[in-house]
């Protein structure tokens, strides 16, 4: 499968070569893997103590970005063709999206790469496994109102986050790469990659409530962006998980939602596309725990732990403890049997407005989908946007994409 | 009824003056029909009075009301059907007996209850054959153009597009006038169904499809 994906990349370049216009859905780089310069996001993962994969093979699975460099990209938890497992998942298979003979294969980290040369004083590289993909084929986006009765919007949606639920990193990081693909059958289509701002940076929103200031973000002057990170923190958790006799721990708590607000705007500052999706992570490996070492705290280790008589109680930690030498103890946060792990996830499309009637369909804007104009500067990363209106005055608001899916298995473990 | 009808006509054919005898000038009501019941020993004036009500052109002139279904289809249209009420108009010429031309106008108004009006208009040019002189059944058939709009009070979508209609009919003569029932398909291709907040095309190719059974008066000069 692996040599039979090579194969696909290889003629997905010479296609590129052949048929790409300049108002093509993306910029397919008719580069060569074997000679691309590898971006900072390639080849930075190491296997742990469990992962069976070496580095050479989690290599090869890589695709040449628009800037002609190789970045890692979009592969199963176990290779097919060794067997060996990686511990890792990106999520939903990219090659059974209807979007994915037009935009190819993901690079991911292409948006930090193009940070980096962008001239904006700052730095924002983020590690391998964070890497999320989701997708589903012709979703009914759901149109409100009256009026809004006679019209059916039915898309095809393609999305990529970093959503990193293991480390402290996004309680001060509010910057995340995004691929987001969407055509929908009324004309609206995006293909936008950039560093979403997602919140404000150096802080994060409680599950239970209230904003947390967790310390420096990195880099230190990154942009705010709408929207926030809701992320479990021990005070929420511990209260709620760990509960007398008699009563249920509410596991639903372990729940982060990265509720984002992302814009295309021209030079001018006429905005030319936005979109809203919320990505929610169910079970992460982590929560924000100021009094722990590194702040994080782990989920799997409250099933051992006792307060007087409060403790966890559900099925959530069932074969999550052993008892050594009289003492119960947690397996460890990186076993691949604890279920907390971030392999459930599920994605809220909400609007995709577009505001580009008879523009150009092509746009460069700056990492963070500012400053857009008609051609390229350095570390612009070019988007596509169609060349309408779709703001018909009545909401918008797609569904829910892959909360029926789980990711888990296959030596998937944290960090995930 | 069919025959005393026409002898009546005929009776009254003989006694009323040619112009004020705007039943008995129906195309398929023409005394040609009547020729077999016609007496074979007719004053020579009638027979020539019968046989230029036969061959008469003049106006016509038809209003209606009906009920039907309607739908409209695009890439990003709500697949549903909507049932309503119907107006309809034709004004024409009669060119002969059997044929006859005009222009007609309908309007499909959804506009009772619900959260948004649905309405579908069109305007035609339109020809009516009648199979024979006698024959009371007719296909009409036209081409035009149609309109779908659906409108909440704040938000409007719409399409516009090149039409056909077709329609079989009868007429039913009662003293008189002439009463049709009919039904009626509309169909339409090639529309843009645009908002009015955007103007530009949300989906192209929108297909309008209409099918009412109508009632009509007709008049004819």
């Amino acid at each position: 499968m692996r040599a039979h994906w090579y194969s696909a990349s290889v003629l997905l370049s010479f296609s590129a070569m052949v048929a790409c216009s300049d108002t093509a859905p993306t910029a397919s780089n008719p580069g060569n893997l074997a000679t691309a310069v590898p971006a900072k996001a390639f080849g930075i993962w190491t296997p742990g103590r469990t992962d069976t994969c070496s580095p050479e093979i989690h290599n090869q699975y890589a695709t040449v970005g628009p800037d002609g460099k190789k970045y890692p990209t979009w592969h199963p938890p176990v290779d097919p063709v060794t067997g060996c497992t990686f511990g890792h998942e990106h999520g939903r298979d990219p090659h059974g999206s209807a979007l994915y003979a037009g935009v190819g294969d993901l690079p991911f980290g292409y948006a930090n790469e193009q940070l980096d040369a962008a001239g904006l004083g700052m730095q924002r590289h983020e590690d391998h496994v964070g890497h999320k993909v989701e997708w589903e084929n012709d979703v009914r986006i759901q149109v409100a109102g009256g009026a809004g009765a006679a019209v059916e919007v039915r898309c095809d949606v393609l999305v990529k986050l970093h959503q990193g639920t293991h480390s402290k990193d996004a309680f001060t990081n509010n910057l995340h790469e995004l691929i987001y693909h969407i055509k929908c059958s009324d004309k609206t289509e995006l293909h936008v990659t950039l560093m979403s701002a997602i919140g404000r940076p150096g802080e994060f929103v409680s599950s239970c409530g209230g904003t947390i200031q967790a310390g420096t973000a990195s880099p230190a002057n990154a942009p705010s962006g709408g929207g926030h990170r809701r992320i479990p923190d021990a005070a929420c958790l511990l209260s709620r998980i760990l509960v007398p006799s008699g009563q249920q721990s509410d596991f639903g708590n372990l729940h982060e939602s990265w509720e984002t607000s992302n814009e295309i705007r021209t030079v001018d500052g006429n905005r030319l596309a936005f979109f809203d999706p919320y990505f929610q992570v169910f079970r992460p490996s982590r929560y924000y725990d100021a009094e722990a070492t590194g702040v994080v705290g782990r989920p799997v280790a409250l099933c051992a732990l006792t307060i007087n008589d409060r403790r966890a109680r559900g099925s959530e930690c069932n074969g999550m403890t052993n008892t050594v030498g009289g003492v119960l103890v947690s397996i460890d946060y990186d076993d691949a049997l604890s279920v907390f792990n971030g392999v459930g996830r599920q994605i809220d499309v909400n609007n995709n407005f577009v505001s580009n009637r008879d523009g150009p369909t092509v746009w460069y804007s700056d990492p963070f989908g500012r400053n857009a104009r008609t051609t390229p500067f350095p570390g612009s990363i070019r988007q596509y946007i169609s060349s309408v209106n779709n703001d018909y005055g009545v909401g918008v608001n797609g569904p829910v994409i892959g909360g029926n899916r789980n990711y888990g298995g296959n030596g998937v473990r944290a960090p995930n | 009824m069919h025959r005393r009808i026409t002898r009546v006509l005929f009776v009254a054919s003989t006694i009323l003056p040619f112009g004020a005898m705007p039943k008995a000038t129906h195309a398929q009501s023409a005394p040609a029909a009547t020729s077999a019941d016609s007496p074979t020993n007719a004053e020579p004036t009638v027979r020539a009075a019968v046989r230029r009500l036969a061959d008469k052109r003049g106006l016509w002139a038809t209003i209606g009301v009906g009920r039907g279904a309607a739908s409209l289809d695009c890439n990003a249209c709500a697949s549903s059907t909507t049932r309503a009420y119907s107006i309809e108009g034709t004004l024409g010429i009669r060119l002969s007996p059997r044929f006859l031309v005009g222009a007609e106008m309908f309007g499909w108004l959804d506009v009772l209850g619900g959260q948004a009006d649905r309405i579908a208009k069109g305007t035609y040019l339109i020809a009516r054959g009648y199979r024979n002189p006698k024959s009371k059944l007719f296909l009409q058939t036209g081409a035009g153009v149609a309109s779908y709009e659906v409108n909440d009070g704040e938000v409007k979508f719409r399409t516009r597009s090149p039409s056909l209609t077709l329609t079989g009919g009868y007429d039913w003569r009662i003293d008189q006038l002439t009463i049709t029932p009919a039904i009626t398909a509309v169909g339409s291709t090639g529309g843009h169904l645009k908002s009015d907040k955007t103007g530009n095309s949300i989906a192209d190719n929108a297909r309008l499809g209409l099918l009412r059974a109508t009632v009509s008066l007709s008049w004819f000069r």
